[in-house]
């Protein structure tokens, strides 16, 4: 293979590498590694490089000294808040029931009323024509 | 990052004992996770207060269908990309420049397999993470150091997830680069 088509098959099998946990590798790809040192070389490097990166997790830096106490007391301020609203918010759906409730008796009382009133008002009537009481309109 | 389940399950109980447990033990890690995206410490810390907060609401979703770490990393980076969309509307970014970040101690490890050359590994990486524009950086933190998936940082960073995949790769690229020696010698 001439020097200038094994520089394009590198570049070409190198486009690769950066994915190489991505997706599979073509068969020309890996051919071309097969002949190639220096480009198994660095895909070598991006397996180095993605192992060191993914071992970065485990290792915690410090945080400042202050931070630990800050988090406790902003948290248990805000579980307090969260408290108070919770307990509003129960308070508040007692007195909705509450009220749904008194509106549901105040609503029989005020339909049995409408009802006696139009029970009076046919009696009224009634006697009114027997008895020939011309009734106003 | 271990929580032992009891512990989370007190959490969504409202236990306020446990939730203090919890912070304790997993505050280190927030905080790690968030100076990774945001870049300084001030943001950092600002973002780790936050995520707790935050967690006092949502603690209760958490229903063990991925690990407890992944999950808490979820929200973090969440908060974190909040305060970089934050900052960026205020046109503000405060980084430390990349060789700070050699002066960053960290946590003492109780793993014997996290050796003082891995320290000196770490330091390393976290610097050129560092050095990357933070589109490169914040994706490659969130996909390569704490392993969320495509779906998630797409959602997350409001982009496609063939976009994802194309700031990954030119990350890869540049910290390949950027690294190349310590690579060469690992």
């Amino acid at each position: 293979m001439s020097e200038k088509a094994e520089v394009m098959e590198c570049a070409h099998a190198r486009e690769h590498f950066p994915a190489f946990d991505q997706k599979e590798f073509s068969p020309q790809v890996l051919a071309h590694l097969e002949r190639c040192e220096d480009c198994r070389t660095q895909l070598a490097e991006y397996r180095v490089l993605q192992a060191g990166l993914a071992s970065l997790a485990d290792i915690d830096l410090q945080p400042p000294s202050w931070l630990l106490g800050t988090i406790t007391e902003r948290v248990a301020e805000a579980a307090r808040r969260r408290a108070v609203i919770e307990e509003t918010r129960k308070q508040l759906g007692r007195a909705t029931t509450v009220t749904t409730r008194q509106f549901g008796e105040h609503r029989v009382a005020a339909g049995s009323a409408l009802g006696l009133a139009v029970l009076a008002g046919a009696v009224l009537f009634g006697r009114s024509k027997r008895h020939g009481v011309k009734v106003a309109a | 990052m271990d929580v032992p389940d009891s512990v989370i399950k007190a959490c969504q109980e409202g236990d306020q004992a446990a939730f203090e447990e919890l912070i304790r033990l997993t505050h280190a890690s927030v905080y790690s996770l968030s100076l990774r995206i945001v870049g300084n410490p001030e943001d950092a810390a600002e973002v780790t207060q936050d995520v707790f907060i935050k967690l006092l609401r949502v603690i209760k979703q958490f229903r063990g269908d991925a690990k407890f770490s992944t999950w808490l990393y979820r929200v973090t980076s969440n908060v974190a990309i909040t305060l970089l969309r934050r900052r960026s509307r205020r046109n503000v970014e405060v980084r430390m420049e990349p060789e700070d970040w050699s002066l960053l101690p960290a946590v003492e490890s109780s793993d014997p397999a996290v050796t003082a050359e891995q320290h000196s590994l770490r330091a390393r990486l976290d610097a050129a993470i560092a050095s990357l524009p933070e589109d490169h950086r914040t994706i490659v933190v969130m996909k390569d150091v704490y392993g969320l998936g495509f779906d998630e940082i797409a959602e997350q960073l409001k982009i496609q997830e063939g976009a994802a995949r194309v700031r990954l790769f030119r990350a890869r690229q540049k910290l390949r680069v950027l690294l190349r020696d310590e690579l060469a010698a690992g």
